[in-house]
């Protein structure tokens, strides 16, 4: 058994690869912290979703993606908040049949937005993120089935590290010629 | 006709190419430019080896090259070869305040050294080279994060500071052509907030307002038939940093500044030449709380010609320039005249050159001279050796500091050193090269003696090596310099620079559409009378992609990286990881 997954391993990657930019699959699903609130704060994360488009780019996927939760304070001693991060991505896959593993990483921003009706303050904040990825996702048809847990880092004046899990569906598109053309 | 500029040797022969004038410069071309994510002037200087900048808060670096005694004596900025203005008076001379977009950017020389150019002979020099930014309508936008934000901690912390925003910056621009003439019009918008902890006690004080340093620059430029013609206005609200009070100022910037420049041959004799005029005008903003007055007028007139005669073996060359500034600060007025003269021969043999140039500086009563000669020698095929030898008296009307002034009458801030003294450095340089295919090394060893504003002697010396290929573009360079002898304010003088400094650069342009490039640069510790600034690993990454057939470009690039302690000035901000995106379109 071993050794048939190792050989579909590394028969995979060399199947056709696709071309780059030939498809474009948009996918939605939530996304649930698997570990902790928000550092060591009181903060406490949501049901978040998660929205992705990847295409097949440089014989891996790229992937733009936006992950979005709310974080509040059960004990209400301090505003809530909700993070929004979006990423820009890269990432290594192999093809085994119907099933695609892969795995990746991503940089881009952790975008903050407080509770908080106090004026005086910002009530916004940006700051730097990075992070990787790995799971897999199941085709059935142009329909597509993922699941993935990720990590997220917040380059904040106290660090966090945010592990998330999430799945959903997603829809393979043939990318327009035009599209294409812009793309490449 | 005749209006001209030093800036078109570019186009002329390799032997008189403005690079070939500068055979130890370092060049930094659109394409590193792209793939590093630059989204400033100044992000050009930190691709090179040789100059260092130093900030407080990170928005312009001031750039300082081991010459002479470093900071006496102002790097010279040209913009396509001819001169700019930049800053005036007690304004910080960085790259920022010049009115170019980053878009129109080509390439950026960097030179230590004793030729001519933009029409005056030796010190260091930045000629920032321009070009039409697009076929016909450019636009970009460029965003920038430093992290350690407190995000929602500070309701736990409220002492968390924040820190640095840049941007957003927005560029657009122009472009009209014609069969024989271009023209465009660039517009820049910078945004920055000075706040990072070690300066925010300083600039939440300074200013009536949350602190910022903001404001657009306006470029209008022309080419035809062998001419260039450039406008370029800026108006800012600033807060820079003026290291005569140890602190950031409030100060308006208006300034408008006007270049003709060009050349035109008949037969052996070809004719250069270029004419600058621009006005500077630093005002106190009502929003200021420094009870300090940086107001400063200034009027500049610079006008050059120059004439060689021969070919490429030998050629005689020849050339004058004229400059005219006059400034009036509060009560303060006063003009300054400087004239000058140079005259070159050059000759070249199988395998070797020599060249010699004589200048000659009046302002003031005064007389400045220099003599450089350079001789080269290719033994080999791929091999070269070039020793340089200069000695060079600048007047104190040449550099026309701060402390110029002061020593002239000016005491609108406290200076504690006027300047009326000449500057006097003497250079010797042995270098060689050597090109094997796709690979290169050059080494370089340099004695320097310096007297006048301070005494003493220093050296510098350098390797480097690098390797071109299809897909990947390696360089290293690792220097070291320093004040070998002389005096107190010499040596202090050296010793704000690294001593050390080793960068390794590689850039992948893979398939031409995207590339890849990452740069590691090691700095040793400096030491201020302030106070020391630490030795700093420093990595710097860029991804960039183009799509459309080049006509849209994006960047993402990061900067420190690995979260070193990156600071340059003992009073300054430590500038932690920072990320940075451009998108760009060109049509």
């Amino acid at each position: 058994m071993h050794r048939l997954a190792l050989l579909v391993l590394l028969i995979a990657p060399a199947q056709a690869q696709p071309t780059d930019w030939a498809t474009l699959t948009p996918g939605l699903g939530p996304a649930v912290p698997l570990a902790g609130g928000f550092g060591d704060g009181p903060w406490e994360a949501g049901l978040g979703a998660h929205a992705r488009v990847e295409a097949p780019l440089y014989g891996g996927r790229v992937r733009a993606a936006l992950w979005a939760t709310a974080y509040e304070d059960p004990g209400g001693a301090v505003p809530g908040f909700v993070l929004a991060v979006p990423t820009l991505g890269w990432g290594p896959f192999v093809d085994a049949g119907r099933v695609r593993l892969g795995a990746g990483g991503r940089v881009g921003a952790a975008l903050l937005r407080v509770d908080d009706d106090d004026a005086g303050r910002l009530q916004t904040e940006t700051e730097l993120a990075v992070g990787a990825w790995g799971g897999g996702a199941v085709r059935l048809g142009r329909v597509e089935v993922w699941a993935e847990a990720e990590a997220t880092h917040l380059t904040l004046s106290t660090p966090v590290t945010l592990v998330t899990g999430g799945g959903g569906l997603a829809l393979r598109l043939d990318a327009p010629r035009w599209l294409r053309a812009v793309l490449r | 006709m005749t209006a001209l500029v030093l800036a078109s040797l570019l186009t002329l022969t390799p032997a008189d190419s403005l690079d070939a004038r500068c055979p130890n410069g370092e060049v930094v071309t659109r394409a590193e430019l792209d793939a590093a994510g630059a989204t400033t002037i100044h992000d050009a200087l930190r691709l090179t080896a040789r100059v260092d900048g130093v900030t407080t808060d990170g928005f312009d670096p001031i750039p300082a090259l081991g010459l002479g005694v470093p900071f006496a004596e102002p790097v010279r900025v040209l913009v396509d070869g001819a001169p700019a203005a930049r800053g005036a008076g007690p304004e910080p001379l960085g790259l920022e305040a010049l009115p170019i977009a980053v878009a129109e950017i080509e390439r950026v020389v960097v030179c230590l050294g004793a030729g001519v150019a933009g029409g005056a002979l030796g010190g260091p020099w930045i000629d920032v080279q321009t070009a039409p930014p697009a076929p016909a309508l450019a636009g970009a936008a460029s965003y920038g994060n430093e992290s350690g934000d407190p995000g929602p901690f500070r309701y736990l912390d409220p002492s968390l500071p924040n820190v640095d925003k840049v941007g957003p910056d927005y560029e657009a621009a122009i472009v009209t052509r014609a069969p024989a003439a271009v023209g465009w019009m660039a517009l820049r918008d910078r945004d920055f907030l000075p706040t990072d902890p070690a300066i925010f006690d300083r600039t939440r004080v300074a200013t009536a307002r949350y602190p910022k340093r903001n404001g657009p620059v306006l470029a209008v430029a022309a080419r035809a038939a062998g001419l260039r013609m450039r406008l370029g206005v800026r108006w800012f609200e600033d807060l820079p940093f003026l290291p005569e009070t140890g602190r950031e100022v409030p100060l308006d910037h208006t300034s408008a500044q006007a270049t003709v420049s060009g050349e035109r041959s008949w037969g052996a004799l070809r004719v250069w030449g270029h004419g600058h005029a621009a006005r500077v005008e630093v005002d106190r903003p009502d929003r200021s709380l420094v009870p300090l007055d940086p107001s400063w007028d200034e009027t500049r007139l610079d006008g050059a010609l120059a004439a060689r005669l021969g070919g490429a073996r030998r050629s005689v060359a020849a050339g004058v320039q004229a400059e005219r500034a006059a400034v009036s600060a509060g009560a303060f007025g006063d003009r300054i005249a400087v004239g000058r003269a140079w005259a070159e021969g050059r000759t070249t043999l199988d395998g070797s050159g020599l060249a010699v140039t004589l200048a000659g500086a009046a302002a003031g009563g005064g007389l400045g001279v220099g003599l450089v000669s350079e001789a080269w020698w290719r033994p080999a095929r791929g091999f070269v050796l070039r020793a340089e030898g200069s000695a060079r008296r600048s007047l104190a009307e040449e550099r026309r500091a701060l402390g110029v002034w002061a020593a002239r009458g000016y005491e609108g801030l406290p200076i504690d050193a006027p300047e009326a003294a000449p500057l006097d450095v003497a250079r010797l340089r042995l270098a060689t090269r050597v090109d094997r295919g796709a690979a290169w090394a050059e080494a370089s060893v340099e004695g320097q003696r310096a007297g006048g504003l301070a005494r003493g002697t220093a050296g510098l010396a350098r390797l480097g090596a690098g390797w071109r290929g299809a897909t990947l573009v390696l360089r290293a360079d690792a220097r070291v310099q320093g004040a070998l002898s002389g005096s107190a304010p010499f040596r202090e003088a050296w010793g704000r620079l690294p001593r050390l400094r080793a960068a390794l650069d590689a850039r992948a342009p893979l398939d031409g559409r995207v590339a890849l490039w990452a740069r590691l640069d090691g700095r040793s510790g400096a030491a201020w009378t302030e106070g020391d600034v630490p030795a700093m690993l420093l990595l710097d990454l860029g991804l960039s992609k183009r799509a459309w057939d080049d006509r849209l470009r994006l960047s993402l690039a990061g900067r420190n990286v690995l979260g070193a302690e990156e600071r340059t000035h003992p009073l300054g901000a430590s500038l932690e990881p920072r990320l940075f995106v451009r998108a760009e379109a060109r049509l």
